[in-house]
C-alpha cells in the first residue's frame, strides 16, 4: 500500500510536468490545427537555458529560492522568444498552405533544434544543478515526499491556474478562443490574429520552459534529445484528453504520468514508452476525439 | 499484352543484372552503400505515397511496418533458411542460387507480415480522421519498436546480429522497379482513381459507389507490404538490426520524402528519396572544413527553405513526364 | 411486383432532440420527375442523405424495388442504382474533368488489382470502353473540350453540370439532384431545365430534385412535395401547390 502511494505521488509529479508541456501542444493545435513537433524541443531548450543561466549566475554553487526563480523566469523568457521566432519565421509564411506542409516544417524545426543542440551543447548528457537544496518534506512510513515534488506540483498548478485565468478571463484569452474557432471570423471582429497566434506560441513555450526546468530538477540528466520522446508523450497526453482542450490536456497528462509510474512500479520499465501509445489507441478507439474532445461531424 | 509485359520485365531484369555486375566490379563500398540506401528509401517513399499521397490518409507509422518486415524476414533467414542451405551441403553455385531463392521468400514473408499488421492497424483506425490517424499510426510504430526491444529471440535491445548478407543491388532495384511500376499502373486503373477520389472528397467518393473503408485498408496493406520489403532488404544488406533504427524519426524521413516530392507524385517521391539520401552525404566534406558536424543542422534548414519556397513539393502533383515531356510515354 | 420504383414510408430523422424530418412518405414510379421544395432548414437535404445512406433514418422504411435500403452503406446504395449530386459542390477538385466522370463509372468496372498491375487485356479494354463512355457523357453538357482540365478550374456553372454528369456515370435508376440550379443565372437555368428533360429521356431516368428556383421546379416537375420544419405540408402537381394557401404561408410567412 505504501508503495502504491509512493507511485501515486511520483505519478502526480511527473504528470504535472507532462501537463505543462501538453498544454502547449493543445493550445497550438487548437489555434492552428498543427501538431507542433518542435514543442518538445522547446522544452529541451528550456532545460538547457536553465542549465546555462544557472551556471552563469552561480546558482549551482549557492542554491537559493531567489536565484531559482530568476533562472525559471529567464528560461521562460528565452523559450517564449524562441517560440515567437519559430512561429513568426517558420510557420507564419506557410499558414495558408496545406497542413501537411506546416507539419513537415514543424518536423524540420524540431530536427534543427535537436541537431543544433547536439552540436552546440554536446551530445552527452549534462547534470542539471540543484537550484534548491533537496530535502524530504514529509516522511510517513516509507512514503517520502521531497520538496522537489512539492515544488513541481505547486509550480505546475500555479502556472496552469494562471493560464486558465488568461484564457478565460482576459480579453486576449477570449480573442484566443475566437481565433481557434475561426481565423476569418475573428479577424472580421477586429482581432489581430497574427498577434494572438504569436501570443499563443509564447505562452505555450513559456510553460514548456517551466516543464524543462522541473524535469531538470527532478531527473538531473538533460540531453539535446530529451524533448523527443517526452514531447511526443506529452502530445499523446493532449490527444488522450481531447486535443484543443486545456483541462483535457491536464487530465490526459495526469493519466499518462500515473499509469507510467504504475507500469514501471508493478510491471516492467521496458514497456514504459509503449504504454503511452497503448493508452492512446485504447482511448481513441472508444472515444475518437479524446476524453474531453468535442464530436465533430462533417456536414453533407 | 502478356507478351509485352514479359518483354518489359525481361528487359528490366537483364538491365538490373548487367548493372549489378558492373557495379560489383567498379563501385567502392561507400558509394555502393549510398546507392543501396537510395533504393531502400525510394521503396519507402513511393510506398508511403500510396497511403499519404494518393489516398490522402495521414500515416506516420511507416518505420513500424519496415521494422516488422525487416525483423520477420531476418528471423526466417537466420533461423531457417541460412541453416538449411549450409546443412544441405550443396555445391557453391547452388548455395548462391538457394540464397537468392530463400532471400526472396523471406522478403515476401516479411512483406506479407507487415501487410497483415497493416490490416490489423488499418481496419479499426481508418475511421479516425486526419491527425488522429497520424498519431495512432505513430503510436503503433512506437509500440512495435518497444515490443521488439523486449523480444530476446530477435536480439532485443542488443540488436539482431548475424543476418545473412543476401541483399544486393539487383534485389533492391528490382523492388524499386516493382513499387514504382505498380504505383503508376495503379493510378491509371479505376482502383487508383478510387484512392484519389477518397483523397479529394470522401463523401463524394462514397456517393460514387466506392467502398472507402475497403480501399483505405487495401492502400494501407499495399503500402505496408512494400515497407516490409524495404525493411527486409535493409536487414539483409547491413546484416544487423537494432530497434533504434526504427524510431518515429525514420517514419518522419519517409513522410518528408513524400511531401518533398509533391503529394501524390510518384516520380517526385523517387526524386525526393534520392535527394534526402544523397544530400547529407554530399555535405560530408563540409564537416572536414568546419570540424563540427553541421550536416544535420543544414539538412533541416534546407528542408525548411524548400518548404517555404516550394510548398507544393518538387513536382507538385505532377509526374516527371509532365515537367519533362520527352520522358513521357505516348499512350495514356 | 409493383410499378413503384422507390417506396418511402414514415421516414423520420432525429438529431438528439431535434426532429429534422418527420413521417416523410414518397412513392416514385419509373420515369417520374418529382421536386421537393421548402424553405431553408426544412429537411430536404436530410431526406436525400437518408435515401443515399449518409444518415441512418431513426424510423421508417426505404424500399428500392422491394429492397430495403435502411441499413445499407452509401456506396452499396449507389450500386443498387441511386446517384446524387450535392448542394455544395463536391467534385474531385484536383482531378481532371474526365477523371471525375471516370470515377463515376467505378461500380461498373471489375478487373482486379493484379490485372491492373499487369494491365491485362481485359483491364485495358474495359478502361478504353469506359473512357469512351465518359467522353460521350461529357458531350451532353459540352464539357468534352475541357476533359483534361482540372475540375477546380472549371467555371461554377460547369462544375454543377459536371457533378450531374458524374452521378449519371454510375448509370443510376434514380437521380437525386440537390439544388442543381443554385447559383446559376437565368440562361443557365433554362439550359439546365432542358438538359434535365433530355437526360431523363436519354437514360430512362427517374429524377427527384430539391430546388429553390420556383421557375425551374414549376416548369419541369410533374409532382411536388412541400416540406416545412421536417413535415410534409403538401403534395400535388405544381398547379395545385401554387394555389395551396398552406404553401404560400410557409414560403411567404404570415401576411
Amino acid at each position: 500500500m505504501e508503495e502504491f502511494f509512493q507511485h501515486l505521488i511520483n505519478g502526480i509529479s511527473i504528470g504535472s510536468i507532462y501537463g505543462l508541456v501538453a498544454i502547449g501542444y493543445t493550445m497550438v493545435y487548437g489555434i492552428l490545427n498543427l501538431i507542433n513537433f518542435a514543442h518538445g524541443d522547446i522544452f529541451m531548450i528550456g532545460a538547457f537555458s536553465g542549465y546555462f543561466i544557472a551556471r552563469g549566475l552561480g546558482a549551482d554553487q549557492a542554491p537559493s529560492l531567489f536565484l531559482a526563480l530568476v533562472v525559471l523566469i529567464l528560461s521562460m523568457v528565452v523559450c517564449g522568444a524562441l517560440g515567437f521566432t519559430i512561429e513568426r519565421f517558420a510557420y507564419r509564411p506557410l499558414r495558408a498552405m496545406p497542413r501537411l506542409n506546416l507539419l513537415i516544417t514543424a518536423i524540420g524545426v524540431s530536427l534543427f533544434l535537436e541537431n543544433g543542440g547536439q552540436l552546440f551543447f554536446g551530445a552527452d548528457p549534462k547534470f542539471f544543478p540543484e537550484l534548491i537544496e533537496r530535502q524530504i518534506y514529509f516522511q510517513i512510513g516509507d512514503i517520502a515526499i521531497s520538496n522537489y515534488q512539492v515544488i513541481v506540483v505547486g509550480l505546475s498548478m500555479t502556472l496552469m491556474f494562471l493560464l486558465q485565468y488568461i484564457v478565460f478571463h482576459t480579453k486576449t484569452g477570449k480573442a484566443m478562443q475566437a481565433v481557434s474557432f475561426s481565423h476569418e471570423t475573428a479577424s472580421l471582429m477586429g482581432i489581430d490574429t497574427n498577434r494572438i497566434i504569436s501570443f499563443t506560441f509564447i505562452l505555450g513555450s513559456m510553460l514548456a520552459a517551466a516543464g524543462g526546468i522541473l524535469v531538470g530538477l527532478s531527473y538531473p540528466r538533460i540531453d539535446p534529445l530529451m524533448g523527443l520522446l517526452f514531447g511526443l508523450k506529452a502530445f499523446v497526453a493532449a490527444v488522450i484528453g481531447g486535443i484543443g482542450s486545456i483541462p483535457g490536456a491536464i487530465a490526459g497528462a495526469m493519466l499518462m504520468g500515473l499509469s507510467e509510474e504504475m507500469v514501471v512500479g508493478y510491471f516492467s520499465s521496458t514497456y514504459r514508452d509503449a504504454l503511452a501509445f497503448f493508452l492512446l489507441i485504447l482511448v481513441l478507439l472508444i472515444k475518437p476525439t479524446g476524453i474531453f474532445g468535442k464530436k465533430t461531424a462533417e456536414k453533407v | 499484352m502478356v507478351k509485352k509485359e514479359i518483354y518489359l520485365f525481361g528487359t528490366v531484369i537483364a538491365i538490373l543484372m548487367f548493372s549489378q555486375w558492373i557495379i560489383s566490379k567498379t563501385l567502392n563500398p561507400y558509394l555502393f552503400m549510398i546507392l543501396m540506401y537510395c533504393g531502400i528509401n525510394i521503396i519507402l517513399g513511393v510506398s508511403l505515397n500510396i497511403i499519404n499521397g494518393l489516398t490522402g490518409q495521414f500515416s506516420i507509422g511507416h518505420a513500424g511496418f519496415m521494422a516488422i518486415g525487416g525483423y520477420v524476414s531476418a528471423a526466417f533467414s537466420f533461423y531457417f533458411f541460412a541453416p538449411w542451405i549450409s546443412a544441405m551441403g550443396l555445391p557453391f553455385w547452388l548455395q548462391t542460387v538457394g540464397a537468392h531463392f530463400f532471400f526472396l521468400i523471406s522478403l515476401f514473408l516479411g512483406g506479407l507480415t507487415a501487410a497483415g499488421f497493416g490490416y490489423v492497424v488499418g481496419l479499426p483506425s481508418l475511421h479516425l480522421r486526419g491527425d488522429y490517424l497520424g498519431i495512432v499510426t505513430l503510436g503503433f510504430g512506437e509500440i512495435i519498436r518497444v515490443l521488439i526491444l523486449n523480444l530476446d529471440v530477435i536480439g532485443g535491445a542488443r540488436g539482431f546480429t548475424g543476418i545473412p548478407s543476401w541483399s544486393n543491388f539487383f534485389w533492391v532495384y528490382f523492388f524499386v522497379v516493382c513499387v514504382v511500376l505498380l504505383s503508376f499502373r495503379l493510378v491509371r486503373s479505376y482502383h487508383g482513381r478510387a484512392l484519389l477520389a477518397i483523397r479529394e472528397n470522401e463523401i463524394a467518393a462514397e456517393a460514387m459507389g466506392i467502398n472507402i473503408t475497403a480501399y483505405k485498408v487495401k492502400a494501407f496493406m499495399l503500402s505496408s507490404f512494400f515497407a516490409g520489403i524495404a525493411g527486409g532488404l535493409f536487414a539483409h544488406y547491413i546484416g544487423y538490426l537494432n530497434p533504434s533504427s526504427f524510431t518515429f524519426i525514420k517514419s518522419f524521413e519517409a513522410i518528408v520524402i513524400v511531401v518533398l516530392g509533391g503529394m501524390g507524385s510518384i516520380s517526385g517521391a523517387v526524386l525526393a528519396a534520392l535527394i534526402t539520401t544523397i544530400l547529407p552525404e554530399a555535405l560530408r566534406p563540409l564537416q572536414e572544413v568546419t570540424r563540427l558536424d553541421f550536416r544535420m543542422v543544414i539538412y533541416p534548414l534546407l528542408l525548411l527553405t524548400l518548404m517555404l519556397t516550394r510548398p507544393q513539393g518538387i513536382l507538385g502533383t505532377k509526374e516527371i513526364g509532365d515537367v519533362l515531356p520527352f520522358l513521357k510515354r505516348k499512350s495514356r | 411486383m409493383t410499378s413503384s420504383l422507390l417506396e418511402v414510408k414514415g421516414l423520420t430523422m432525429r438529431f438528439q432532440g431535434l426532429v429534422a424530418v418527420s413521417n416523410f412518405n414518397l412513392t416514385l414510379t419509373k420515369n417520374e420527375l418529382v421536386g421537393i421544395i421548402g424553405p431553408n432548414g426544412a429537411g430536404k437535404t436530410t431526406v436525400f442523405n437518408m435515401l443515399t445512406g449518409m444518415y441512418r433514418p431513426s424510423e421508417g422504411v426505404i424500399l428500392l424495388q422491394d429492397t430495403p435500403l435502411n441499413d445499407l452503406k452509401p456506396h452499396h446504395i449507389t450500386t443498387l442504382g441511386i446517384a446524387r449530386t450535392f448542394q455544395n459542390i463536391r467534385l474531385f477538385q484536383n482531378l481532371s474533368v474526365l477523371d471525375n466522370v471516370r470515377i463515376g463509372h467505378h461500380i461498373h468496372l471489375n478487373y482486379g488489382i493484379v490485372a491492373a498491375t499487369f494491365e491485362s487485356f481485359y483491364a485495358k479494354t474495359s478502361e478504353q470502353r469506359m473512357t469512351e463512355d465518359a467522353l460521350q457523357l461529357l458531350k451532353i453538357f459540352n464539357l468534352d473540350g475541357q476533359a483534361e482540365l482540372l475540375a477546380k478550374h472549371l467555371p461554377y456553372g460547369a462544375q454543377r453540370r459536371l457533378e450531374i454528369l458524374r452521378a449519371l456515370a454510375t448509370h443510376p435508376k434514380i437521380l437525386l439532384l440537390d439544388e442543381p440550379a443554385a447559383g446559376l443565372n437565368h440562361t443557365e437555368t433554362e439550359a439546365l431545365m432542358e438538359t434535365i428533360h433530355h437526360i431523363r429521356k436519354e437514360f430512362d431516368l427517374t429524377i427527384l430534385l430539391i430546388e429553390h428556383d420556383m421557375k425551374l421546379v414549376m416548369g419541369i416537375c410533374e409532382r411536388l412535395l412541400v416540406l416545412d420544419h421536417g413535415e410534409t405540408i403538401a403534395t400535388g402537381t405544381p398547379k395545385e401547390i401554387q394555389s395551396n394557401p398552406v404553401c404560400i404561408k410557409a414560403y411567404l410567412g404570415e401576411a
